[in-house]
This record gives structure tokens, C-alpha cells and sequence, in this order.
């Protein structure tokens, strides 16, 4: 059976629009769609959002050393190898993997077939889709699926119904219409989420967006639209303890007395998390950009209780930052003209290129 | 006169997809085990070959059909479609079917055939579908020799249109799949007539002197034995290979292919160019002499290029005299303006549009200020076009400039900020690809900010207006991204940060060189002390002027 989202005749446009939203590689005024950098720290490829330029830098200087890729519409996620030895590009209907020590070398091209977008970790791209059939009550439904692809072998290792949203950790969030499962890369082995608290009527009304955090924790926001409003429902799950750690509505999490490290975005107040968090569904680590805060250059770096820690980025001048979003150890800010990529171990900053 | 075709092999031929492109058509086969179909004639080189047996070669097959069917094209009313809208649901197609491409063959595959679709479909506005061949008969023999090379390409335009409008549907396409090999064949032909047209009407052109008989009788010998011996890519490639004309006849082949046009083009071109060629030297005395002796009864497509390449390179009397000559034409609804660009009245009327507004900026700049405020007052009030926000934020931007030559500089801020909210979503449509073609008013806020010296907002401006440039569906054309870049990597250098300057231009080097690029690089190379390196970028400044890019 597929996962199904059903939606009156009427509000299919604003429906078609989000599955638009889902499948776009970045908000509007993004600069850039996706950064990755190097085990290392000293090679960074940038995807440019205007002109779909796949562009690698030297870290060290700042210097734009090749140009990997180009294409006026196609790139969507960039990523090293675990090991660094590796770049990974998907694009709309295929993935390249380049020589991360000979960037002049031709990639290996994989074709994929075509799909709402691709996301990169582990080695493994995951793409989606949507198909949209009207019921026998007159609603549109949008029925989602996922597959599963190895860049080792360019092999489809596995497919499933529901949309995907994060993959990090050796795992992926499927979010299906009545719940979330996080499954494993390598097994396909599924955990269900239990629903989040507080959310009424009946759980096929609502929406989720699961965000892996670490290897046990989860972010969750589910939201239900009606015709004049919609209501949000967050929370972050931790599955070895077995809990919600902290829930709320809105944009706003609960902060727990008794849980004051867990998963929560208190005292980080900016606004711009909340828009980060509702459209840049394809990150995976979007959640923690939720806890980088762009007033005070901080970011939590989350590796789930009793570690957490907030780290402040050693941001050299007072510049406004517009946008800040983290790519797992890196946390990128934005300026009007400059992308500066911090290491959210340090805190120092490791790259600072011109915008675009 | 001999014109040596191999002598010209330190030019490389031109990359990028031109109307026609290179090589033979398509190759077909038929269903799933069934036999090769015909490949392209003419001696091209063996295309993508496809099988319509399998689900990629049926989507390519029934694009194919899709798109020919455009040139048959009428809307519900019966009104007969415009070639503009033929070649917009074209693209369309293409657009749609490359969605579904699974690789990079498939995405060749599908630009061969937009451009084949295209150039039948210009062919078919430039000669029309009746019978008025004899309409415009020729004034001189060799007028008359290019004409007879024209009508034969005609002809395979209207064989070509024949042929495909006997298989209009799939499903003829499904009972008899040999029947597509013989489009096939026929686009062959087709191509290589146009080449041979194409290189024919390079050579006359690159040629100082208005050709003789003889002349034209020896190059038309040369063709056909170049045609024999290399086909039609080696046609191809030898136009790219001389100097000055290749991107000219390469993206206008439609513009050339008027043959009543071509004797008083190769003259007033050449006059012009040369005039261009002392401008750029710096020797505006004898530049002046060639402009003035620009023939008073100067084409309209003449007039088009003196705004165009005028504008382009600085010569803004070249611009502006282009501008004069032009509303000329407009005023009096000249049958020759209707021939300056095939392909649609509204295309047309934007084109016109776009140059009135170019030649205004050029009369304001050589300091005309009465011609230009004529030229905006006529650009306010002009009807054509597909949009007429994009006329009157034409307008705004001309009278932007106009205020910003004359010292009025707050004024121009003033209008030109009024301007970015009022036409912020303007983009205009037209065959430029200059930078003009994404958002004229950004292109006026940038302007403005960097002549006020207010390099940061500028910075600030151009890098919003490349953002808006890539928002999705509405990427930019990529001499337009490459422009952009250009700005700001000249607003990066402003500002003292020449290593980001030279990361920009890296970018806009991938996507279209130019020779402004590599002065632009030289002077990055040079701030960060990389003086080797800079001396490589004048050098390919200098191979990119040679060649007339």
C-alpha cells in the first residue's frame, strides 16, 4: 500500500505547491543549494544555487580550484565519503562520483531515474517521487515513494512508500502517512516513532517531517493544515531512553525543568530557524540548524544528552548573517556577498568564499 | 579570388549548440529487433542512435512528432500559430521530454532535434508556406547565385515540412517506423544545404570586396568540393574555422538567409566593423569616415546591428545613428522591417523594442540628449511587443540613464528604485542575449549604485539580482548569468577583493567567455601579483577579439 496524503479538490494547488517545496533543492534566496567539506577541513565543493555550478575550493585559501559540474537545473546534494577519498553528486536523473584526490579525472556517472530530488550520506543517494490520483470522493491524493541506491555499485538497494526527508547516521526518516519509521542504510531494518503527543483528530490528518539528529535522536515536526491556518506540533524523540524528550506547538519547544539539554532551541531565539526548518526540507541535519543562532554566532552541536554543548563560532566581525544552516560537523554562514563555513567542533572558521 | 579554406586551423571550431548543430541528423531504428533505419545524409557524422523498441527511444520518437507537429500548428480559432509561439512550444517539448532524459545522449539527442525543429520553423516564416518565391526577385548575378543556393534549402525546408506532415501522430509513426527515416534523411539534406549556404555567405561576407561571378563561381566550387570530400561537418567546421564570422553565422543563420538583404549587409557590415575596428583602436577620426559612409539607405538589418555590436563595444554613434535609421522604419511601417528578424511580429516588436531602448542609452551617452528623450518618448508610446510592461521598464531604464549622463544622479537613484518595484517581476523576451534579457531594472539599480560610487549596495544589488536570475524555471541565459558575474567580479575588484573577483570569473568563464572576461581576470590575476597568469589572460583576450566573440 502506498503512503497516501489526502487533500480537497480545492486546495490541490497549494498541495501540488508543497510537493514542489519538498522536492526544491533550497529556499529562494538561498545562495547556494549544498556545501560540503572534506574530512579534512581543506577541500570545499560548493553547489551554486543560480547557476547550478558545482564549484571545489582550497579551504586553506579560499581560491576556486575547479569547476566539477555544470548544469542550469539539476544538482541537488553534494557530499564526501565517509572517508573523504570521495565527492558524491546527485542531480535530477543521475549521481557523479568524483576523485576527491583528482578532480580532473572524469566522475563515474550513475544514472538514476527521474525524481522529485536526490539525498546524499554513507555512500548511498536517495531519491523520491510523488504520483497524485483523484478518489473515488473527488480528493486529490499524493502517494509517495523512496528508493534506495548504492553509489558503490550505482545498484537500487532497496524502495519503500513514503517520503523521505533526512538521512545521516546509517539511517533515513520515512515519513508515511500515520507515522514516522527511521530504517537503516545498510539492513532496510525499520524503528517506528510513536506519535507525538498533543497532536488531535486522527493521525492520518496531519503531516511529518522527521529530522535524524544522531544515531538515536530525532526531530519531528508534524503540521495540519485547514482551510485558514496551519498548526504545528514539534518534538525531539529519543529512542534509547524511549521518550519524547521535549515537545511544543508552534515554533516553539517546551523546555522540559528536568531535561535542560535535550533538544532544545532555548536560549536560541532567532526567527530565521523556523523558516530554515519548514522549507529546507532535504537537509538532513536540518534540525541542527535550528540550534545555530545567528544573533549570537552560537550552534548547539547535538550528539544526543549528556553531551550536548553549545559551542560560539569564532565569527571575526559583526556583519549580519541572513541565513545559517549546518551540513553535520560544518556550520555554514551566510552574509549578502560571502558563505563562511565554520567547524562546529572548534568553532573556528575553516572557509570564507565570495557569495555565488 | 581563392579563398584557402584550411587556412584557418588555429581557430578552433565554436562549441555550444548553434541553430543547426553539427554532425548528421538522428539516427532511428525501428521497433525492438528491428532493422537500422537511414542516418543523416550528407556525410555527417552518426548521431545518438535510438531505438523506438524501448521507453527512452519512444519518449525521444514522440517528442519528435510533438515538435514537428508544431510547425503545422493552428490555435482553436484557426488562426495560424506565429512562428514565435511554434518555436516556444517547441522548447516547451523539449523542456518536458529532457525532464524524462536518463542520460547525456538523450539530452544531445533532444537539442539536435530542437534545433532541427527550430530551423525548419524559422526557414518556414523566412520563405513562408505559399508560393512567393518570385516575390523579391534578385538584383544582381551574384545575388542570383546565392539565391539559387537559398531556394534549394527552400525546398528542403518545404520537403522536410511535407514529409513530417504525412506522419503527423505516433501511431502512423507505431504502423510504419521506416517513415521516420526519411525525416530523417530529409533533415539530413537539410543541414548540409544550410551549411553550404552558411559557408557560402561567410565567405562573401569575411571578403572585403562585393564578389564577382567568378569569385562567387570559384567559392561555390570550393564549397562542393569541400562538401564532397568532408561532408556536411566539415562544411560546419570550416565556417567555424574563419575568423570574425563564425558566431555571427553560427546563432543567425536566419538573419543571413535573407538573400535581398545579403548584398547591401556585406557592405554596410563590413563598413561598419571596420569603423568598429578603428573605434576600438582608438582612432575615432577614420572610424567616423566608415560610419559616414554607411550607405543613407542603410538596411534595417544593418541598423540592428550598428545598435547591437555598437552598443556592445562602446561606439555609441554607431549605436545611436543605428537608432535613428531604425525608428525611421517603425514610423513608416517599411515592408523592409518586417524582414529584419523571421520568426513572429511580437518577437519583432520586442527586438525593436530592446534596440530603441539600447540606441536612447547610446544618444544619451554621446551627450544627444534631445535624440535620446525623442527616442524615449517614442519607446513610452510604442504598441508592440508581447509585454508591454517590459516596453514602458525599457523606457524607465533609458530614462535612467538619460538622468545618470546628465549629472542627475539623484534623481536617476530615485527613478531608478521606483523603477525595481514597479517592474521587479519584468523580464524581458527576445532573441538578445545580453544581459538585458533578465531584469532590466536590476541591471539600472547596479548601474546607478556603482556610478554613485556606493560599491557595497551595488555589490549587494547585482548579487540579488543573480540570485533572482536562478530561481527555478527562470534560470537565466547563461550570457546573462555570465554577465552578472562580470558586475560583480568588476564590483569585487572596486572593492579591493580581487581573489573573489577571480573565483566569480572562474565561474563565468564556464559558462560564456568573452574577451571583457579575461581583461576583467588579467586585473585579478595582476592585484594578487600573479603576473604569468596574467599575461595568459591577455593572451586569450586577444585570441577571443581575433575571432570577433
Amino acid at each position: 500500500m502506498r503512503t497516501a496524503t489526502k487533500i480537497s479538490k480545492w486546495r490541490f494547488l497549494s498541495a501540488f505547491a508543497l510537493a514542489a517545496a519538498l522536492a526544491a533543492p533550497a529556499p529562494v534566496d538561498a545562495q547556494y543549494d549544498a556545501v560540503a567539506v572534506s574530512p579534512g577541513g581543506d577541500l570545499l565543493v560548493v553547489v551554486d544555487g543560480p547557476g547550478k555550478l558545482v564549484s571545489a575550493y582550497d579551504a586553506t585559501t579560499g581560491e576556486l580550484t575547479r569547476i566539477l559540474a555544470m548544469d542550469t537545473a539539476a544538482f541537488r546534494d553534494v557530499a564526501f565519503s565517509d572517508d573523504g577519498g570521495e565527492i558524491h553528486l546527485v542531480g535530477r536523473s543521475y549521481a557523479a562520483v568524483f576523485d576527491a584526490a583528482n578532480l580532473s579525472a572524469e566522475p563515474r556517472v550513475l544514472p538514476l531515474p527521474t525524481a522529485m530530488g536526490g539525498m546524499l550520506a554513507s555512500g548511498h543517494v536517495i531519491t523520491s517521487s510523488s504520483e497524485t490520483e483523484e478518489s473515488a470522493e473527488g480528493d486529490f491524493v499524493l502517494n509517495f515513494t523512496h528508493a534506495v541506491y548504492s553509489l558503490a555499485t550505482g545498484e537500487q538497494i532497496r524502495e519503500g512508500t513514503g517520503h523521505v526527508t533526512s538521512i545521516g547516521h546509517g539511517q533515513y526518516a520515512v515519513n508515511l502517512r500515520e507515522h514516522v519509521e527511521i530504517r537503516d542504510l545498510a539492513t532496510g531494518q525499520a524503528r517506528r516513532l510513536p506519535e507525538l503527543p498533543k497532536l488531535g483528530g486522527s493521525p492520518g490528518d496531519w503531516t511529518r517531517i522527521a529530522s535524524i539528529l544522531g544515531p538515536d535522536h530525532f526531530y519531528v515536526t508534524a503540521y495540519h493544515s485547514t482551510d485558514h491556518e496551519r498548526d504545528f506540533v514539534v518534538g525531539c524523540y529519543d529512542a534509547s531512553a524511549g521518550e519524547w524528550l521535549s515537545t511544543g506547538t508552534q515554533d516553539r519547544l517546551a523546555k522540559p525543568s528536568d531535561k535542560p539539554n535535550a533538544c532544545d532551541p532555548e536560549p536560541f531565539t532567532s526567527t530565521a530557524w523556523m523558516s530554515d526548518q519548514t522549507t529546507d526540507y532535504d537537509d538532513p541535519y536540518r534540525a541542527l540548524a535550528a540550534i545555530m543562532d545567528m544573533n549570537n554566532y552560537a550552534a548547539r552541536y547535538f550528539t544526543g544528552p549528556p553531551d550536548d554543548r553549545t559551542l560560539v563560532l569564532e565569527v571575526e566581525d559583526a556583519r549580519p548573517r541572513h541565513r545559517v544552516i549546518q551540513h553535520g560537523r560544518w556550520g555554514v554562514l551566510e552574509t549578502s556577498g560571502s558563505i563562511e563555513v565554520y567547524d562546529l567542533r572548534t568553532g573556528k572558521r575553516v572557509a570564507s568564499i565570495e557569495a555565488f | 579570388m581563392q579563398i584557402d579554406l584550411n587556412n584557418y586551423e588555429q581557430m578552433k571550431p565554436k562549441s555550444g549548440a548553434p541553430v543547426l548543430s553539427s554532425g548528421g541528423a538522428c539516427k532511428v531504428v525501428g521497433g525492438a529487433g528491428g532493422a537500422g533505419g537511414g542516418g543523416g545524409t550528407g556525410g555527417g557524422a552518426a548521431g545518438p542512435v535510438l531505438n523506438l523498441g524501448s521507453e527512452d527511444g519512444l519518449l525521444i520518437g514522440s517528442a519528435t512528432m510533438g515538435i514537428l507537429n508544431m510547425a503545422t500548428m493552428g490555435d482553436p480559432d484557426g488562426r495560424t500559430a506565429t512562428a514565435v509561439e511554434r518555436l516556444n512550444k517547441a522548447g516547451e517539448i523539449v523542456d518536458m521530454f529532457q525532464g524524462r532524459a536518463t542520460s547525456q545522449e538523450e539530452i544531445d539527442a533532444f537539442n539536435k532535434i530542437e534545433g532541427v525543429a527550430q530551423a525548419v520553423i524559422i526557414g518556414l516564416s523566412l520563405f513562408g508556406g505559399g508560393d512567393d518565391e518570385d516575390e523579391k526577385p534578385p538584383r544582381t548575378p551574384s545575388q542570383e547565385q546565392a539565391r539559387a543556393v537559398l531556394l534549394n534549402l527552400q525546398d528542403e525546408v518545404r520537403g522536410a515540412y511535407r514529409a513530417y506532415a504525412r506522419v503527423p501522430t505516433l501511431d502512423d509513426l507505431n504502423d510504419d517506423p521506416d517513415a521516420l527515416d526519411a525525416i530523417y534523411d530529409r533533415f539530413g539534406e537539410y543541414e548540409r544545404q544550410s551549411a553550404a549556404a552558411r559557408l557560402l555567405l561567410a565567405l562573401w561576407y569575411q571578403s572585403d570586396q562585393d564578389p564577382d561571378e567568378a569569385t562567387l563561381a570559384a567559392w561555390n566550387g570550393q564549397v562542393q568540393a569541400l562538401q564532397e570530400a568532408e561532408g556536411t561537418e566539415g562544411l560546419i567546421a570550416a565556417i567555424g574555422r574563419i575568423p570574425n564570422v563564425r558566431a555571427r553565422f553560427s546563432a543567425n543563420l536566419p538573419y543571413l538567409l535573407n538573400a535581398d538583404h545579403a548584398f547591401h549587409h556585406t557592405r554596410n557590415a563590413v563598413l561598419s566593423r571596420k569603423a568598429m575596428a578603428y573605434r576600438a583602436q582608438g582612432d575615432e577620426a577614420r572610424a567616423n569616415v566608415y560610419l559616414d559612409s554607411l550607405s543613407s539607405e542603410l538596411p534595417v538589418a544593418d541598423a540592428v546591428a550598428l545598435i547591437r555590436e555598437g552598443y556592445r563595444s562602446g561606439f555609441h554613434e554607431a549605436s545611436a545613428r543605428g537608432g535613428l535609421v531604425l525608428e525611421r522604419y517603425i514610423r513608416g511601417e517599411s515592408e523592409d522591417f518586417v524582414y529584419v528578424i523571421p520568426g513572429g511580429e511580437a518577437l519583432l516588436h520586442d527586438q525593436a523594442a530592446y534596440l530603441l531602448m539600447v540606441s536612447a542609452v547610446s544618444d544619451a551617452r554621446v551627450g544627444q540628449v534631445t535624440a535620446a528623450e525623442q527616442r524615449i518618448d517614442f519607446l513610452e508610446r510604442f504598441e508592440g511587443g508581447n509585454s508591454k510592461e517590459a516596453v514602458r521598464a525599457m523606457a524607465r531604464y533609458a530614462r535612467t540613464m538619460l538622468l545618470l549622463e546628465q549629472g542627475k544622479h539623484e534623481d536617476a537613484l530615485e527613478e531608478v528604485r521606483k523603477g525595481v518595484d514597479e517592474f521587479s517581476g519584468v523580464t524581458l523576451i527576445g532573441p538578445e542575449e545580453g544581459l538585458w534579457n533578465q531584469n532590466v531594472m536590476r541591471a539600472a539599480e547596479v548601474e546607478v549604485l556603482t556610478r554613485l560610487g556606493a560599491q557595497e549596495e551595488a555589490l549587494a544589488a547585482a548579487n540579488r539580482w543573480l540570485r533572482a536570475s536562478g530561481v527555478a524555471g527562470h534560470t537565466a541565459a547563461p550570457a546573462t548569468q555570465a554577465d552578472v558575474r562580470m558586475i560583480v567580479a568588476e564590483i569585487r575588484l572596486q572593492l579591493g577583493e580581487p581573489l573573489w573577483a577571480l573565483n566569480t570569473l572562474r565561474k563565468a568563464e564556464v559558462i560564456h567567455d568573452s574577451p571583457r572576461l579575461q581583461l576583467l581576470k588579467r586585473d585579478a590575476l595582476l592585484a594578487l601579483g600573479r603576473e604569468d597568469e596574467a599575461r595568459l589572460a591577455e593572451a586569450l583576450y586577444q585570441r577571443l577579439m581575433d575571432e570577433g566573440r
